[in-house]
């Protein structure tokens, strides 16, 4: 369960002339587990913010965020590093990794991280990898030279190869075509019926009429 | 003293003359993480790393370290020979200046076997073969094992330092700009080796560097320093993406983007 209380947060740009940009006030959620919760709101409005805050990305400027009943706002960086490792997966559109490390040792890397042995995790990745339809000649090359779409791909496989309790999807469809996007959701759908509990952000309405359970606009927290 | 960070600093100060370049610096590493310090030039990085690694006295203020036995010494005040011992067999120190790092008169694979010899390898044919293996590992072709490190470049000479640190698997691994000469296609396989190291071993790193890039891909969490305070510290994406710190912006804010 994700419980956001009192949660405020505006930004001080010191080097634009200290200005004080005020994005939330005093907001209050709970994500039950196994519950799809979809923020809306047109860009701008905070909808990545907000979510970048339950990561432990951005520091709320006031309140509490508790993910388990554990408060991330006020445990050490330790505990913290820990619960990200280890409990929420964080998709967002933009594929960040080491350049030249190849796209199985990416994928299969995240399951290492978590203990698994070298085996279990390739075979993991491979059949991930394949799912999602990335071309097995690719496998071994680095992702940065591949299309929008397929780092989009390997972006969600090195997380959701990984059985997070929580996860954060920023706009993880954004680039996909719709045979990639049912697979996704298909994806999606087994994590719902592990008990995962998901926030996500979709443009896309049909996506959210499909998956989510709630929609929040974030517009309501101003 | 029982305690889970593999190095604990308490309030240490180090001053040069009337320059103060650490003042009241508290800092502990835990295994299995990397810390990345950043920070403008003179704000007291390699102080820090240079007092942290027994390499510098500080003038106050204690540094512990803990031995794989659970065995903690202050470093601070113990004896040399026990300090060479920890320098020799716990942890490496990768400098900016490769020839700092390198012994220029012996060979490259003198440079990196001599490490396994120092902590108890005897079998020639053996170190010869790890040497030739850490030369490849760090992407210098091994038939050039029997040159002197001042026939390689300098972005080669900085590699060998750093096959040179890695090949004993320290415990704790300072890196002062250790990516600085190198060029871009190197540094990405270095970064990925010293990732994967600490990863496997479940040892510690502390990286200073100037290279916001590399600290986003590196670092569990960094710390930023300006005239010899910690600013800011927290999880690297959390101190990149919504700094708080004046001085955070600034830096974060003339990154050039490519």
């Amino acid at each position: 369960m994700i419980e956001l209380k009192d949660i405020s947060k505006s930004f001080r740009l010191y080097t634009q002339n200290s200005a004080k940009i005020t994005v939330f006030k005093d907001v209050n959620l709970t994500v039950n587990r196994g519950e799809l919760v979809a923020f809306t709101g047109k860009s701008g409005s905070g909808k990545t913010t907000l979510m970048k805050m339950i990561y432990g990305n951005y520091l709320p400027s006031k309140g509490s965020i508790l993910v388990d009943k554990t408060d991330i706002t006020k445990i050490n960086l330790q505990d913290l590093i820990r619960i990200r490792n280890h409990k929420m997966g964080y998709i967002s559109q933009f594929l960040r990794v080491i350049p030249r490390v190849s796209t199985m040792n990416i994928v299969s890397d995240s399951l290492i991280k978590l203990g698994s042995e070298k085996e279990d995790a390739l075979a993991q990745a491979s059949e991930l990898l394949n799912f999602l339809d990335i071309p097995r000649k690719l496998w071994n090359l680095s992702p940065l030279t591949f299309s929008g779409g397929e780092q989009q791909r390997i972006n969600i496989a090195r997380a959701m190869i990984c059985n997070y309790p929580y996860f954060l999807l920023d706009e993880p469809t954004a680039s996909l075509d719709n045979k990639n996007i049912e697979k996704v959701i298909t994806l999606i759908d087994k994590l719902k019926k592990n008990g995962c509990t998901i926030i996500g952000i979709f443009h896309d309405e049909m996506i959210r009429n499909e998956i989510a359970d709630r929609e929040i606009d974030v517009n309501s927290f101003k | 003293m029982n305690m889970n960070e593999i190095i604990k600093i308490t309030n240490l100060t180090k001053s040069f003359g009337n320059i103060i370049a650490c003042s009241s610096i508290t800092l502990e590493v835990y295994p299995g993480e990397i810390v990345g310090i950043v920070g403008e030039s003179g704000s007291g990085k390699t102080t820090l790393l240079k007092c942290a690694s027994g390499l510098y006295k500080p003038d106050s203020g204690e540094v512990f370290f803990r031995s794989d036995d659970n065995y903690v010494q202050n470093i601070c005040n113990i004896s040399e020979p026990d300090l060479r011992q920890l320098m020799r067999t716990d942890w490496s120190f990768i400098h900016q200046n490769p020839r700092d790092g390198l012994r220029m008169n012996i060979s490259a694979g003198g440079n990196i076997g001599e490490k396994l010899m120092a902590i108890g390898n005897r079998h020639y044919g053996n170190i010869r073969e790890a040497a030739a293996a850490w030369l490849e590992k760090v992407e210098i072709d091994s038939s050039r094992i029997d040159e002197l490190p001042s026939n390689f470049s300098g972005g080669m000479q900085q590699r060998l330092q750093i096959a040179r640190c890695l090949i004993t698997e320290p415990k704790l691994i300072y890196m002062d700009e250790p990516t600085g000469g190198l060029d871009v296609s190197v540094q990405a396989k270095i970064l990925d080796l010293i990732k994967k190291l600490v990863e496997e071993l479940n040892i510690a790193a502390v990286i200073v560097t100037h290279d916001l890039g590399v600290v986003r891909l590196l670092a569990d969490r960094v710390l930023v320093m300006k005239d010899g305070h910690i600013v800011e510290q927290g999880i690297t994406d959390q101190v990149l993406d919504d700094p708080h710190h004046a001085y955070t912006q600034l830096l974060v804010s003339s990154i050039i983007q490519v």
